[in-house]
């Protein structure tokens, strides 16, 4: 992930390529929580507990937006 | 909170970043934007950039190049000692003069409609530079239609 002018941007450095065309635009919690994830295996748990801590929001909020998060992660398969 | 495509960044900040994989040995697709090397590029198409020696260089090939703050992406169709002239396909009388040391990668395949091309093979250099040669006819053309 890198931070570009004033977005959070997620690139696929597939191999020894990097498309610029199929960039990823986070916003700031998404941005945040991502950082704290980079490079380690994590469960909705801890995401949901990060998101909890830093921004103090109720559980199911929390609960409800990681889904979501998660949801869009897989479809675009930025997850391992 | 995650969204696909369609984002648009600055050109400068989108080469910095590209200037920066580059400098990685990696390999770069962008996406191509405007009308400057059309008929050989159209917008929608992708092509892959790679860091180039300049010994490398040939007539024919498209280059990255940094020109007074602005990024182009050209053919080469005259190399002097120091200077390299880049010309837009799609211009009919303009040339772009860089040094050596502007020209920050060479386009090496095209991907357009899911297939790839090569750029650099010696028919597709030929084609391009002939399409230079060509452009008193092509002004000729212009005016006329």
């Amino acid at each position: 992930m890198r931070h570009v002018g004033n977005d959070y941007m997620i690139v696929d450095p597939s191999q020894d390529m990097v498309d610029m065309s199929t960039v990823f635009n986070l916003n700031d919690s998404a941005a945040w929580l991502w950082k704290e994830l980079e490079g380690r295996e994590f469960t909705k748990v801890m995401m949901i507990d990060l998101l909890m801590e830093r921004y103090e929001v109720g559980k199911e909020q929390a609960e409800v937006d990681v889904d979501k998060l998660v949801e869009i992660f897989e479809k675009y398969k930025l997850l391992k | 909170m995650v969204t696909p495509n369609s984002i648009h960044i600055e050109n400068n900040l989108l080469f910095e970043q590209v200037l920066s994989y580059l400098q990685q040995g990696k390999g770069v697709f962008i996406p191509i934007k405007g009308g400057s090397m059309r008929p050989f590029l159209r917008e929608g198409d992708k092509v892959l950039l790679k860091s180039i020696d300049p010994n490398a260089l040939s007539r024919g090939m498209i280059v990255l190049a940094k020109m007074d703050g602005r990024w182009l992406l050209h053919r080469v169709v005259r190399m002097d000692q120091k200077i390299v002239s880049l010309a837009g396909d799609a211009n009919v009388a303009i040339h772009e003069m860089v040094a050596y040391s502007d020209i920050m990668a060479v386009a090496t395949t095209l991907k357009r409609a899911g297939k790839e091309y090569n750029l650099n093979d010696k028919w597709r250099l030929c084609l391009g530079m002939v399409w230079y040669w060509m452009r008193p006819i092509r002004r000729v053309i212009r005016k006329l239609t």
